[in-house]
Parts: structure tokens; C-alpha cells; sequence
């Protein structure tokens, strides 16, 4: 009998029916082995040797379990250290190894190629994260983190470290797809060499595509393991002789550098009977809009009572509008739907009983959390102490927004979008890059709305849907999708206005400030939540779409106080707070003397074209300063710092140009010419340069006792090729030499 | 014993009820207004802050373990002035210190699950310590409704048991220190900067315990502020100093004057483990061919300057023990004590008398007559040679020998001497050995300023571009050096750039560049309005009203500048702004403009004599930058 069993465990051995793991870290490429670096970057701080990443996913079982899947990773980093900074940089090394035979080696390679061993055993725990530099991949939060100062490390030493981990996946609790990941191969350092690989048992794939020159993936016939009844096939990735990270203005990472995406997937689950589990392949095809469809479509489909409270309420509003003729058209019905929408959701917030001093009781607003929490992509919750700006969760949004309209008789799309950021429609590969707004339909263009905050307009734009591609889903009927693109906001939709009225104060010693500030689209993010700050626009949203409660009705939804008041007792400390804020922004501004004064003209949370507008008084100090009997003002400083081209930029131009967004920077300038003197030095003050990407423009005149400046920036796109870098150069100097300008107060 | 615990006890009902007094009031709406005043912008308040402290003797102590203990109760009574806000805390403790009883209760008296997350705490490059931290996170009720908080800090020796701040992260109403001192227990309660602060002392004595109370009404919050002061320097605090216990009628004393502070630290660092053998190839090596004893002492204190990394554990008794010098020899890394030692056996081993050196920075207020482990926080080692003593920081990087750092200048060493012990000061040095000087040549061409400067860096300035200089990446250094000329100021381009070796110790740091500028000639005219300084050193130190805390300098200052314009041909001066000058003991200006006929002389200097300026001193302060910033703001005009 026994010789029985070693014959069939022979047999079975060498016809290779059941192929053997391979196992990690055990080819070395030669390139490792390097111990000197090009000439060329003999004077970089770190030069990169090799670093090699390997996963091995393979199907074990665990207990009864048949589903789960092994990975295990391996890093491999050569690095030579050739300044103190990167001597100190890695001078401790943190790590966290996952798994039984988890493990991390830590070598030093001395200039005279003499090679010791750091002795792991003094290693420390550490409760921090691993920083970036060591962080792997596969590392999970929970697991433990070590660090350890690396002894006897010095300046033109070779650190050569390794870390393996192995990752035991459960495919029934965690899916089938593993992580997305989207990164640059350009990296801090310059690198030598470096090779990412994938060996993958029967039944998955990499998903994987590569950008802007990065290397393709390529099978390894070498590396595989063949067997009759499974086999684990290879794949890698490699790319040598790279620069590191170019930071340029205006640049985006996965659009401008060598960029790759990869997801190792799981083709079918690990059912002992499943037969057909084809050898593991390599995916390099786009997403598929019937899968696209069918994981997004359910967005604004998703019923919630907060959903059901929100275009309750809402439909009763709008209804009673239309009826009494205050709504002519489908735009102002989208419009208005949207904001009584987020008049909804801010009473929901800011007046659930939590705020308030007569409940304390599990109601509104904790009661709201909690639907909330239930939902996915929940954003509401994490915002909960940011109590100024708070976000609709994105579902809650699309599908209140779309069923209150479609009650109103219009149609709504969901717009699903690759984000600017990541490249166009075609460059997606994952559904978890892609992001949602509603769109629909007005009279003259489609409006693209993103989940509401306190302040976003109606139809705000915003920079990661400038010219975003994507895919509307309809709601009328099944399978309804289209290609579309978001148009690109224009130089006119975001503007910023500042409009300076100036009177010599104190003998000459200051200069007081009138100034109006006016915002538009894009341009009023990071001004708009402190420009509010006194919360009066709950007043005047709960006042404008108000309903009156009708009597003895119970809702069986989520429970609040209504009413068209905002009773705030921290008022006058918010309108104080708020004053202060701003003194501290204009600070980082100028030398200021005193703040004086801040008045809110317009919100910019109402209407097609809501600005937001605001008036200050202050007393600037420094700007003046005196030259015999005349005095110098350096009038250019008004119009805020400008940016200043390098020498390498306006040499170089490497990778392409995304601005924000496109818009247009006015000011104007009245100085009051104080009596007895005049102005002279006007002569730089008059400038006009404009081309297709932007422009800059200056005047300059003497009206009566009044100097008049206005100046005028355009930045016309938001995106441009390289090629047009000079077109930039030819604006943005000018702009900059205007705000060094100086004029001269003359006694007459 | 049990006869001296019986009556402890009792004082703790005592002073427990005394306490429910106020510990008992949950409704504050009323004094919201009144505190707002007092406290604006805060959002909770303390109603009352106590910690009282307790001592007890450990009868059945271990070998190794400590006779006397301490703890201290802290309670506190949080009232918040907005409704529903999260309060959170930070709760340190160590080997030492254990942190216990911890419980919050609300208003109505139930208590109230707070989150609690506890992990190690790593102060600012320290690496590896015993130090932890309990994040604390409950919610608050509506405005005026008191939580009340407690929780106690045990101590196993009460050797750990020093300071106690009056101001603390969130502002107090009544803030109470108590010591219930027991009849066996010797401690010397002394307070630190008390003038200004009304801070009222009472004693008493029930039983055999004697009740000493600091109190001090309205506290504010501390607030961490860029450029602040160590808060022993400035704040008011009590240290207390435990001098004796008594026992079965004996008197053990513990830390009654520094002989007794040295005692334990002489102990401590008796059995370091240093194997010197292992050093003494290195010591050959660096001191070989060396001719004077001067230069064996700078070629090993340079060496481990240069080649031993700053890494410093500080778990438990390593906070106090260095690591043996063959450790922090092979690892080429240590802390202070660590790097202390080292010099010491490298020294030793050359053949000099050296010495471990405790002492507390300029971080602290104190000297030795102060007997507690809280007197200091480093080591340096001192070498005796001729009957001169050189103290050596093993923790500077590009210090020279005989040359100190601002941080220890002044400050009272203490140096080993076998079973006795040498106090010592290290000296102090005025601005001057921190000057900077600069000297520029230019010309007007078309309407740009061009020229050539001469920086020379000395002391601390020096250290400080040092520092920077070798600490910024490789490929990133002619970049930040031509920033640093600049000065940040994007009208100025700098080219040709020249230094004397950055790794110097001894010379001045020199660097001679060429620059061009534009914006500070305007033309109108026949006048050319001309901007000689463009730098306007403290021209923008200017104190906020606001600002909380003093302001530390980073160093003391002695700024220097000579800068000559050549007159323009066909040019002549129409106008030069009037010479300024304002000398206080603390600091000073002086800055003038003098016609030569062909060039114009601009002269300027800066003393900064004092590193700290108080917040008494702020209008004055003000007053001088107000008076600096109207002589820059006056330029040179030249006519046809």
C-alpha cells in the first residue's frame, strides 16, 4: 500500500499536475548588485539602485474555506545615500511585515563594497504610520509597525533592505478585486532600475494600463509555473534610467509623468467543483458603460427617508410656486428645486434637536446622522464638528435632486466622470476613479450640479469637471447612456473684482483703504464659508422657502423643528469671528495698520449668477514712504502678489499646462490725490498684452484729483499644451513687473 | 505606620467634602456672560481646577523600589460656554506615573463613557521613550451645564514628582494646587514666577497633615505660540522639592540640595558599561600627528560633532543613563548623554581629564540650589585642561571648541568629581559674537541696482546657514543658497556666488556674491528716488497686541551693514534721509546716510542684546520698530 501511495505521489509530481508555488525574492536581478550611479547624478541627493515590488496571489485553504486567497508581496530596495539629508531620511527604518514568515532585512553596503547586517532584533515597536518611504502596498492599518535606527549608517553608504509580508484574503468578506492602485514612476529620487511584478494563480488578472511613456506590462514565460491541473503565470513591468519627480506649476502627476494603473482581479470565485478557471492574464481594456451602467444607475435611485423628508417638503414648495406663477420657466424650477433642496438639508443640520434647547431625545439631526451613516460614500458624518461648511452626501443628493424635479416634470441624467485629474474617459480603467454629478437639462445648456454645501451656487463649477468625460445615465427607460464632456467653465464664469478707493492718512504715514470684493464661480472657494460666517442665510433660506406645517399631521420621517426663523445666540462672537478671520487673511495680504470695518453685500449662494461681494476698511502701513518732500507708493502692491517665473521656468516647459480654471482678475484703483501735490511715474502703469491662453492689461489716468488704475488678468483656458508655455510667459511677467510699480507723490 | 495613614485618610473626607462644595454646582449659565468677558473666545471653561496632592510611604518596598510615593487627584469642573462641543484632553504618563480613576460625569451625575485611546508619545526628536499619551474625547451638554472630570496620577517615587502649572490648556475660574503634607514628609514648595500673578498661599494644619494651598482666580489658557518661551520661564508654577521622610524615628533624606541631586545622578552613571578598549583605534586615529592638546581635543569633539547622529531613547532610566561610549561608537548614533559619554572616554583615552556635565538649558528658569530632577535636561562633558574648563556639546553640529551655543551660555553646569561634584557657569557672550556684517558696493544701471556683497556669518548666525546649508539635499543646495542671499525678496537676482568652506569651525562663514535688483530706483524726470535697503532687517517684528506669550529671539543679534553707491554721472544728491539712532540696554538701531560727493555711505546696525523680550516690553518694542520703519521708509533722491 505505501509503495502504492509513492508511486501515484511521483507520477503525479513529475507530470506536473499540481505546479509549486513559486516563491519571492528568489531572482535577484543583477542590476541589484550595482554599486555606483551614473556620472549624471552623482550631485542627486539619493540615487534609487533597484526597487522591485513582486506579489505572488495564489488559492489556499483555510479550514473549510475555500476562498480565500494568499498574497504575498515582496520589496526589494537598493538606495546609495549621498548627502546628509537623505542620511537622515533613512536613518531609521520603519516597517510592518504581515504573516507568519513576515520579514524585513535591513543591509548597509560601505564604500568599500564591505556589506553589514543590521541586527533586527533591537527593532522597537512604533505606533505611528510607516512613513512614506517604506509604506508597502499591501500594508493594512492594523497590523504592526516597527522601526529601528539603523547604527553605523553613513553618507556614501548603500542601504539595501527587504519586506515580505503575506496577506490571507477572504474572498466571501472582501471581494474579489484587490485595491486599485494609480501611481507615478517618476519618483523622488532618480532611479536606476525598477521592475513591479505580478504572479497570479489560475483564475485572475492584472488589470493594468500604462501613461505618458511608462513601460507596458510583458508576460514572463521564465518566471511561470506550469502545471496540468493549475499554474501560476507571471507578469512584469520594468523601467530603468529614470529622472525623479519634476514639480512644475501647473502640472498633473498622473496626466504629465510616467503613470501606471494596475488592480489584481479575481475572474471567478475558488469553487473546488468550478471548472475552467483559465490561466491567469493580463487586462488591458477600458471600462465597459453596460458595467458602468449598471453599478452607477442605482445612485439616484436610492430611497432613504432622509430622501423621502427632503422632496416632501421640497414638492409642496415647488407646487405651490408654480401654481401661484413665481416659477415661468424649466430653468428656474431646476434652480429653485436645488436650493429648496439645500434649505432642506441645512434645517435638517443646523435646527435638529441637537442644536436646539428643547430636545434631547434620539430625533432630528441624530436621528439624521444615522440614515445618513447608513449610507455609502458618507461625508456628512465626517464633516460633523466643521460646522460651517457641511456637504450632502453625494447619493442622498442625486436622487433627492432627481426625484423632487422629475415630480416637477423634469428629467434628470446622472453624469458619471472620469475626474480631470486622472485623464479622460478613455484612460479609466476602474469604477472606483470615477465620481458622479446630476445633470440636466435647462433651456440653453445642460447644468452639471454637484452634491450641495452650504454655499455652492446653483450650478458652481468646479476644477475636476473642467472638460471632464463621462457617460449621463437616463432614468426614463432601461439602458439609457450617452457619451458626454463637461464644457470647460469660461474666463466669464469666474471672476474676481477688487475695486480700492485710497486716502493718504496720519501726515502721509498711511494709507486708508476702501475696498469692494467681488466673486464669481470658482474664484469664490475658500472666500465663501468665511464670508458667511454669521449663518444669516439660514434666516433668509428658512424665510424663502418656508411652508406653512400643516396641523395635526405626523411625520413619520425625520423629525425637526420648522420654521422660518434661525435663532443663533452665538451671533454677534460668529460676526466678530468673522471680522478677525478676515483681518488675518488681508495680513497675509499687506502690512496692516488697522482693520476697521467688514460688510457683507451679497452671499454668492443665490441665483444664475450669484456673486459673492463684500466691502472692508482698513489702514495700510508700509507703501508709502518718503523721498525728500514728495513721497514714493508702491501703487503695484495693490493688485496682490503676482507670480514670479524662475529662471528654469521661463527656460523650460516640460509637461503641459492645467490651470484651475479659466477667469479673469480685475481691479480698480482710485487714489485720491492728497492736495498740494501730483503724480508723476504713470509712464510703466500702461500695459496691454494679450494672446489665446491669457492677457494682461493696465491703465492709468489723472481724472480731476483722482489717479484711476485698472488692471486686468485673463487666464483663457484651462488647459494648454507645452508648446503655448511662452504664451504664459508673455502675461504673467508684465503682470508682475505691475505689481512692483511705484508712483511718486510730488509737492507741488 | 498605620498611625500616620489613619489620619490621611480622615483629612481626605475632610477636604473631599470641603471640595463637593464646588465640585457640586452643575449650573454656570449664569456666570457664561461674565466669563466670556474674561475668557473671549473660549469655548469651555474650567469653573475650578484642583490637584491635590497626597503622599504616602511604601512600608513593604522592594529592592530597587521607591519608600515614598505620591499622587495627585485632578479634578475639574468644565463648563462649556457653546452647546453640544467635544472636549478633549491629552493625559501623559510613563513607567513612573500611572494614570487612575479616570471618570467624567454629566451634569445630572451620571457618568459619561468617554473615548480613550492610549499609545506611546515620542516628544520632539526624541525616538524612543517610556513617555505615553491617553487621548481623551467625551461629549459636552448644552452651554452653562458642568461635566465634572477626574482623574489621578499615581507616582511610584516621588523623586518624579516636581512641577505644577497654574496655566493650563483651557482657561480657569479658581485654580487650586493643594499639598497635604503629612507630618513624616519634608518638601520644599517653591514657586517660580509668581510677581504679577495673584497667586495667594495659605497653611494650615488638621491632624498630622499639613495643608498647604496655592491659589490663583481667572487663569488664562496656555497657548502654544510661534517663538514662545519654554513655559518654565514665564508661567507661574510650583516645584516641589522633597527633601526628607521619616521613618520608624530615622530621617532618610531624599533630594534636600544638589549634593544629594549629584548623589543619585553619580549612581546612576557609575556602572555606564563603557568598554574604552574599543574606542582607542579611533582616538589614535584622531589624534595622531596632532601637535598641541587643543588639537586632539577639537579633532575628537569635531569627530563626533560630524559623524554621531542626534537619536535619543529616553525609556525609564535611560532618560538619566547614557548608553555605554562603544555603543554609541559602533551605532555612530546617541543623545546627549550618549554623546557626552562618548567624548568623555574618547577623551580620557587621549589623555584628558574629561567629565560628565549635567545642566538645564536656557528652556529653564532654574540653577542647583534647586535639588530636582526638573533642574536640568542635558548633558555636555567638560574637559579640564590647565585648570580651564571647555565644555563640550556633543549635540551641536558645527560648533567650535570654546565657542557656546546660545541655548547654554550662562547657564550653571554641574560636574562630576568622583563622589563630589564642581558647580560651574558657562560663559556668556554678548551680540557681537553673533554678527552679522554685510557690505555692498553698487551702481545704478538703467533702473536696476547692481553690485557685489559681502556677508560674514560669526557664531550663532553662522551656525545657523550652516545648519541649513548642510541639512537641504544636494541637489537642492545652490537653489536655497541663492534663496538665502535674496533674502526672499523676488526683485533680487544673485549670481556668481563664492564661500569660504562651510565645514570651517573656527573662521567665519564668508559668501561674496554679485546681484542685481530691480524696483528700488523709480525715475521721474530729472529724479531718480533710490531704495538703499532693501532688506529692512526687523522692519516687520512688530508684536501683535494679541499675542499671549513673550517673545524668544532665536538669538541674540549683531547686525552690521555698509553699502556705497556710486553717484550717477551727471547726477547729484538732492536728498538723504536723516541718520537715526536709538540705543537701549536691550537693543539698538543706528543708521545714516553720508554724501561722499562720489558715492553715497549707508551704515546700519542692529543689537539685539536680550534673547527674550517680556510682554511688558512689547509697547516699547513697538515704539522701536515704528521708529526703525520710519527711517527705511525714507529714500535717497538724486537730481540732473
Amino acid at each position: 500500500m505505501f509503495r502504492l501511495f509513492l508511486f501515484l505521489f511521483l507520477t503525479l509530481s513529475s507530470s506536473g499536475l499540481f505546479a509549486q508555488a513559486p516563491q519571492l525574492g528568489t531572482t535577484i536581478e543583477k542590476e541589484f548588485e550595482a554599486t555606483a550611479v551614473p556620472d549624471k547624478w552623482k550631485n542627486e541627493s539619493a540615487v534609487i539602485i533597484g526597487q522591485k515590488t513582486e506579489y505572488l496571489f495564489s488559492r489556499i485553504m483555510q479550514g473549510k474555506n475555500p476562498y480565500v486567497v494568499r498574497t504575498q508581496e515582496y520589496i526589494h530596495k537598493r538606495i546609495k545615500l549621498q548627502d546628509k539629508n537623505a542620511l537622515e531620511k533613512y536613518s531609521t527604518f520603519y516597517y510592518a511585515t504581515m504573516g507568519k514568515d513576515g520579514n524585513a532585512q535591513y543591509n548597509i553596503i560601505k564604500p568599500n563594497g564591505k556589506e553589514k547586517n543590521v541586527n533586527m532584533s533591537t527593532a522597537i515597536e512604533e505606533e505611528q504610520d510607516v512613513p512614506a518611504i517604506y509604506r508597502s502596498i499591501l500594508l493594512k492599518a492594523n497590523f504592526k509597525k516597527m522601526k529601528i535606527a539603523i547604527p553605523d549608517l553613513e553618507v556614501g553608504d548603500i542601504i539595501d533592505f527587504t519586506i515580505k509580508s503575506t496577506y490571507d484574503w477572504d474572498m466571501k468578506l472582501e471581494g474579489i478585486q484587490f485595491t486599485p492602485f494609480i501611481f507615478s514612476l517618476a519618483n523622488t529620487y532618480p532611479t536606476m532600475f525598477q521592475q513591479y511584478r505580478f504572479t497570479m494563480a489560475d483564475g485572475m488578472k492584472v488589470k493594468y494600463r500604462a501613461y505618458n511613456g511608462a513601460p507596458n506590462i510583458k508576460y514572463d514565460p521564465k518566471a511561470s509555473v506550469f502545471g496540468d491541473r493549475n499554474s501560476y503565470l507571471s507578469y512584469y513591468f520594468l523601467d530603468k534610467d529614470r529622472e525623479k519627480m519634476n514639480e512644475e506649476r501647473w502640472s498633473l502627476e498622473y496626466r504629465n509623468t510616467p503613470t501606471v494603473k494596475f488592480r489584481v482581479v479575481l475572474l471567478a470565485d475558488n469553487d473546488e467543483e468550478s471548472k475552467g478557471l483559465g490561466q491567469a492574464t493580463i487586462d488591458r481594456s477600458g471600462l465597459l458603460i453596460e458595467d458602468v451602467y449598471k453599478r452607477y444607475a442605482p445612485v439616484a435611485g436610492q430611497l432613504t427617508p432622509t430622501v423621502s423628508s427632503l422632496v416632501g417638503y421640497t414638492t409642496e414648495y415647488m407646487v405651490k410656486k408654480k401654481t401661484d406663477g413665481s416659477l415661468k420657466t424649466d430653468d428656474d424650477i431646476i434652480r429653485e428645486t436645488y436650493y429648496c433642496l439645500r434649505k432642506v438639508f441645512l434645517e435638517m443640520y443646523y435646527k435638529g434637536p441637537v442644536h436646539s434647547d428643547l430636545e434631547k431625545v434620539i430625533t432630528g439631526k441624530k436621528l439624521y446622522k444615522k440614515i445618513m451613516a447608513a449610507e455609502k460614500k458618507d461625508v456628512t458624518s465626517q464633516k460633523e464638528e466643521k460646522e460651517d461648511e457641511i456637504r450632502i452626501n453625494g447619493v442622498t443628493f442625486a436622487t433627492a435632486l432627481r426625484v423632487a424635479l422629475a415630480a416637477m416634470g423634469i428629467q434628470s441624467e446622472l453624469f458619471v466622470y472620469e475626474p480631470r485629474s486622472l485623464g479622460g474617459w478613455r484612460d479609466a480603467i476602474f469604477m472606483e476613479e470615477l465620481d458622479y454629478v446630476l445633470r440636466v437639462k435647462g433651456k440653453k445648456k445642460f447644468y452639471y450640479l454637484e452634491a450641495f454645501n452650504n454655499f455652492d451656487a446653483f450650478a458652481t463649477p468646479f476644477s475636476y469637471l473642467e472638460g471632464a468625460e463621462g457617460y449621463a445615465i437616463g432614468y426614463q427607460e432601461k439602458d439609457q447612456y450617452a457619451r458626454a464632456t463637461v464644457p470647460p467653465s469660461t474666463m466669464n464664469d469666474n471672476i474676481e473684482r477688487e475695486e480700492y478707493i485710497l486716502n493718504f492718512a496720519n501726515a502721509m504715514d498711511m494709507i486708508s483703504v476702501e475696498r469692494t470684493s467681488s466673486y464669481l464661480g470658482a474664484t469664490k472657494s475658500g472666500k465663501i464659508e468665511q464670508a458667511n460666517l454669521d449663518r444669516s442665510y439660514l434666516n433668509f433660506d428658512f424665510e424663502k422657502y418656508y411652508n406653512e406645517p400643516k396641523k395635526n399631521k405626523k411625520s413619520d420621517n425625520v423629525a425637526m423643528e420648522i420654521s422660518n426663523k434661525y435663532d443663533d445666540p452665538e451671533k454677534d462672537e460668529r460676526i466678530k469671528d468673522r471680522k478677525e478671520l478676515f483681518e488675518k487673511d488681508l495680513k497675509g495680504e499687506f502690512d496692516i495698520d488697522k482693520y476697521e470695518d467688514f460688510e457683507l453685500i451679497k452671499d454668492g449662494r443665490f441665483g444664475d449668477t450669484a456673486w459673492l461681494k463684500y466691502s472692508e476698511k482698513f489702514t495700510l502701513k508700509k507703501l508709502i514712504s518718503k523721498a525728500g518732500k514728495n513721497y514714493i507708493v508702491e501703487i503695484g502692491k495693490m493688485i496682490g502678489d503676482q507670480i514670479k517665473l524662475d529662471s528654469n521656468e521661463i527656460k523650460n516647459r516640460q509637461t503641459d499646462i492645467w490651470i484651475p480654471f479659466a477667469r479673469t482678475i480685475e481691479n480698480t484703483i482710485t487714489v485720491n490725490i492728497p492736495a498740494g501735490y501730483t503724480v508723476d511715474g504713470l509712464q510703466d502703469l500702461d500695459t496691454n498684452v494679450t494672446n489665446e491662453s491669457g492677457g494682461f492689461a493696465s491703465t492709468a489716468k489723472v481724472d480731476g484729483d483722482k489717479l484711476i488704475i485698472t488692471t486686468r488678468k485673463l487666464y483663457k483656458k484651462s488647459f494648454d499644451k507645452k508648446e503655448l508655455w511662452p504664451n504664459y510667459i508673455a502675461f504673467l511677467e508684465p503682470a508682475d513687473k505691475f505689481s512692483q510699480a511705484k508712483i511718486v507723490l510730488k509737492k507741488k | 505606620m498605620v498611625k500616620q495613614h489613619v489620619p490621611k485618610v480622615l483629612s481626605g473626607v475632610i477636604l473631599s467634602f470641603s471640595f463637593l462644595v464646588s465640585f457640586s454646582q452643575t449650573n454656570f449659565s449664569d456666570k457664561i456672560a461674565e466669563w466670556k468677558k474674561t475668557f473671549p473666545k473660549e469655548d469651555v471653561i474650567a469653573a475650578s481646577f484642583r490637584e491635590t496632592i497626597d503622599f504616602s510611604i511604601n512600608t513593604n518596598a522592594e529592592p530597587g523600589e521607591a519608600k515614598v510615593k505620591a499622587s495627585v487627584l485632578n479634578e475639574m469642573t468644565i463648563v462649556p460656554v457653546k452647546d453640544f462641543l467635544k472636549y478633549d484632553d491629552g493625559l501623559f504618563y510613563n513607567d513612573e506615573v500611572s494614570i487612575d480613576n479616570f471618570k467624567v460625569l454629566n451634569a445630572d451625575g451620571k457618568e459619561v463613557k468617554a473615548e480613550k485611546i492610549c499609545s506611546d508619545y515620542q516628544g520632539q526628536n526624541i525616538f524612543h521613550s517610556d513617555q505615553k499619551v491617553c487621548a481623551v474625547k467625551f461629549p459636552l451638554g448644552e452651554r452653562g451645564m458642568a461635566f465634572k472630570y477626574s482623574f489621578v496620577e499615581n507616582y511610584k517615587d516621588i523623586k518624579f514628582l516636581s512641577s505644577f502649572f497654574f496655566n493650563r490648556r483651557l482657561p480657569v475660574a479658581e485654580r487650586i494646587v493643594q499639598f497635604n503634607i503629612p507630618s513624616w514628609m519634608e518638601v520644599d514648595l517653591r514657586g517660580f514666577n509668581f510677581t504679577g500673578n495673584n497667586i495667594q498661599k495659605t497653611s494650615s494644619k488638621e491632624g498630622d497633615i499639613t495643608r498647604v494651598v496655592f491659589t490663583m482666580k481667572d487663569v488664562p489658557a496656555y497657548v502654544r505660540e510661534p517663538q514662545s518661551p519654554n513655559q518654565a520661564i514665564t508661567f507661574p508654577h510650583v516645584i516641589c522639592v522633597s527633601k526628607a521622610f521619616n521613618e520608624n524615628g530615622q530621617r532618610n533624606v531624599l533630594f534636600e540640595n544638589v549634593k544629594d541631586l549629584y548623589g543619585w545622578y553619580h549612581f546612576v552613571t557609575s556602572d555606564i558599561g563603557n568598554k574604552p578598549d574599543e574606542l582607542k583605534t579611533k582616538v589614535d586615529e584622531l589624534t595622531f600627528n596632532k601637535k598641541t592638546e587643543i588639537e586632539k581635543i577639537e579633532s575628537i569633539f569635531y569627530w563626533v560633532q560630524d559623524n554621531v547622529r542626534y537619536i535619543a531613547f529616553e525609556n525609564g532610566i535611560m532618560g538619566f543613563k547614557p548608553d555605554a561610549a562603544q555603543n554609541v561608537f559602533k551605532n555612530k548614533y546617541g543623545d546627549c548623554k550618549g554623546k557626552a559619554n562618548l567624548l568623555k572616554e574618547m577623551l580620557k583615552l587621549a589623555g584628558f581629564d574629561a567629565r560628565l556635565t549635567w545642566i538645564g538649558t536656557s528652556d529653564l528658569p532654574y540653577d542647583y540650589s534647586l535639588p530636582s530632577l526638573c533642574v536640568d535636561n542635558h548633558m555636555i562633558c567638560t574637559v579640564i585642561l590647565s585648570g580651564k574648563k571647555y565644555f563640550l556639546d556633543g549635540t551641536e553640529e558645527h560648533i567650535a571648541l570654546n565657542d557656546y551655543a546660545q541655548r547654554i551660555q550662562g547657564k550653571q553646569v554641574l560636574i562630576e568629581d568622583g563622589k563630589n561634584f564642581i558647580l560651574e557657569k558657562i560663559p556668556e557672550f554678548p551680540a557681537q559674537r553673533n554678527k552679522e556684517s554685510k557690505a555692498t558696493k553698487m551702481t545704478i544701471i538703467e533702473d536696476k541696482l547692481a553690485g557685489t556683497s559681502t556677508i560674514e556669518y560669526n557664531g550663532e548666525s553662522k551656525i545657523i546657514v550652516q545648519s541649513i546649508f548642510s541639512s537641504i539635499r544636494k541637489d537642492n543646495k545652490n537653489d536655497a543658497l541663492n534663496s538665502w542671499l535674496k533674502n526672499t525678496n523676488q526683485n533680487v537676482e544673485v549670481s556668481n556666488i563664492k564661500n569660504s568652506d562651510f565645514a570651517d569651525r573656527q573662521k567665519p562663514l564668508q559668501l561674496t556674491f554679485d546681484f542685481k535688483t530691480s524696483n528700488q530706483v523709480t525715475k521721474t524726470g530729472n529724479e531718480l528716488y533710490v531704495v538703499m535697503d532693501w532688506d529692512k532687517e526687523f522692519g516687520s517684528y512688530e508684536m501683535p497686541t494679541d499675542r499671549k506669550n513673550d517673545y524668544e529671539f532665536d538669538q541674540k543679534y549683531f547686525y552690521t551693514v555698509q553699502t556705497e553707491l556710486a553717484i550717477p554721472a551727471g547726477y547729484k544728491v538732492d536728498y538723504l534721509p536723516t541718520a537715526f539712532k536709538k540705543v537701549t540696554p536691550d537693543y539698538s538701531f543706528e543708521g545714516s546716510y553720508i554724501n561722499n560727493g562720489k558715492s553715497i555711505v549707508y551704515k546700519k546696525t542692529i543689537v539685539i542684546n536680550k534673547p527674550i523680550l517680556k510682554k511688558s516690553e512689547f509697547a516699547a518694542w513697538n515704539a522701536f520698530i515704528a521708529d526703525i520703519n520710519k527711517f527705511y521708509n525714507d529714500q535717497v533722491v538724486l537730481t540732473k
